[in-house]
């Protein structure tokens, strides 16, 4: 039976489906050792070859679940079933029938700390599947206001897809045809450990893309173009924007002196700092630290 | 289990003067110029977790760098965007890092975790505290 689970999530994992988790027994045993690696696997397959570029896929409706005031089912898109392998209807159900405990646990905080957000947030929910595994998505959970009260809740499943899907579709069968698919994998891997290589070096400034592209063995063009397919934006631009969010970190949980953060976070002269400190944050570094330090003396 | 390493530490902090921060996620001080993180029992460490723990160090170490001890004994999990954070925001003020780990199975996971996270510092795991510790004398 614990095979089983393991010989499932393979599968899952092998047709492409990277969001299938299971839960250990809590034996400890090289069972569940091989069930937590899987999850793990397939939570760093998933980000390798989709997560960095989520800035450039929009979010996508998956299924959608309605809850009333008491946290019960009360109905559910028409695909949620097929998608969670469901073999029965979930009307009426306690919500805690098809997430996991901690899942439940998460909404619940969120619920709590959501009153003042405007912006969209997405919490990651494993709901149920057969065989005690799960199906983990990227979710949002609303209050729903000025409805009956059979819907009180909204819970939205959402996957991250790219808007040129259909133009991906048309292309496909050329791609097949060349190599170009393996140097992909390739690419993704280099430009990986550049982006690896700007956050070990927030501290000084970075070489030049020529420079890098020697560092890395392969060229400017190549470095440029792929890294901002990949994570959306320059070299430089997400070189500063780290810079700045370690000052940010450092003024805000620190009595370290701004001269010294600003050391630390590879700007020569304070006014380059509290320049490009004012663009990201909307403010100077010494207001900065007025409004937000935290200490725990 | 977790009652005997809660005891293990009662004797460290009972050996220490300094202050003890008893924070949301773990309790830390710092001793002999090492930093002692003992984690509180979690399911699993989520992203907005990860900052407040980075942020509470912070405020600890305030203007220095320390090797740290890490006790994971008490964590099941963590999502794959809170493991990113803590190694890369988690590595600002770090000169080593000793993780603490209950077993051979938190063992296997927490060598996946070093292995594809890369941190900048040396990080190694231990099932043995006594090694833990001698590993970060070097770094003080």
């Amino acid at each position: 039976m614990r095979f089983n689970s393991l010989y499932q999530q393979i599968i899952e994992i092998a047709c492409g489906n990277f969001m299938f988790r299971q839960e250990p027994s809590g034996r400890r045993d090289p069972i569940d050792t091989i069930a937590v690696l899987l999850n793990m696997m397939s939570e760093e397959i998933y980000n390798f070859c989709f997560e960095a570029q989520k800035q450039e896929e929009q979010p996508e409706i998956q299924f959608y679940i309605f809850l009333d005031k008491n946290f019960h089912i009360t109905s559910y898109s028409s695909d949620t079933s097929e998608i969670l392998k469901w073999k029965q209807d979930k009307f009426d159900c306690p919500v805690s029938e098809i997430v996991s405990k901690n899942s439940i646990k998460t909404l619940l905080e969120e619920l709590d700390s959501d009153r003042e957000r405007v912006y969209q947030h997405f919490i990651p929910i494993d709901f149920k599947t057969e065989n005690n595994s799960f199906y983990r998505s990227p979710c949002t959970i609303q209050r729903m206001v000025g409805v009956d009260s059979t819907c009180a809740y909204a819970i939205t499943a959402f996957r991250f897809s790219n808007g040129n899907e259909s133009e991906k579709k048309i292309t496909h069968i050329d791609e097949s045809l060349n190599p170009e698919k393996k140097e992909s994998a390739a690419t993704k891997i280099l430009l990986k450990k550049v982006r690896l290589y700007v956050l070990r070096n927030l501290h000084t400034d970075l070489p030049s893309l020529r420079e890098l592209g020697l560092i890395h063995r392969t060229n400017k063009t190549k470095l440029k173009e792929g890294f901002k397919k990949i994570y959306g934006t320059t070299i430089h631009r997400f070189h500063m924007k780290k810079r700045l969010e370690k000052g940010a970190l450092l003024i805000r949980n620190t009595e370290l002196p701004i001269s010294i953060i600003t050391q630390k976070c590879g700007f020569k002269d304070h006014s380059h700092f509290s320049k490009n400190f004012r663009v990201q944050f909307g403010k100077s570094p010494s207001q900065y630290r007025r409004e937000n330090h935290r200490s725990i003396s | 289990m977790l009652l005997n390493n809660f005891i293990v530490y009662i004797s460290d902090i009972q050996n220490f003067s300094g202050m003890v921060v008893d924070g949301t996620y773990a309790k830390m001080w710092i001793s002999e110029g090492i930093l002692f993180f003992v984690y509180k029992e979690i399911y699993e460490i989520n992203r907005s977790m990860a900052r407040e723990i980075v942020s509470q160090r912070l405020q600890l170490q305030n203007e220095n760098s320390y090797p740290i001890f890490c006790d994971l004994r008490a964590i099941t999990n963590a999502q794959k965007q809170a493991r990113d954070y803590l190694a890369i925001e988690g590595a600002y003020m770090t000169t080593a890092l000793a993780l603490l780990v209950e077993d051979e199975h938190a063992m296997a996971i927490t060598q996946l975790y070093i292995k594809t996270s890369s941190p900048a510092y040396p990080t190694r795991v231990f099932i043995d505290k006594r090694k833990a510790l001698l590993f970060l004398q070097e770094y003080k």
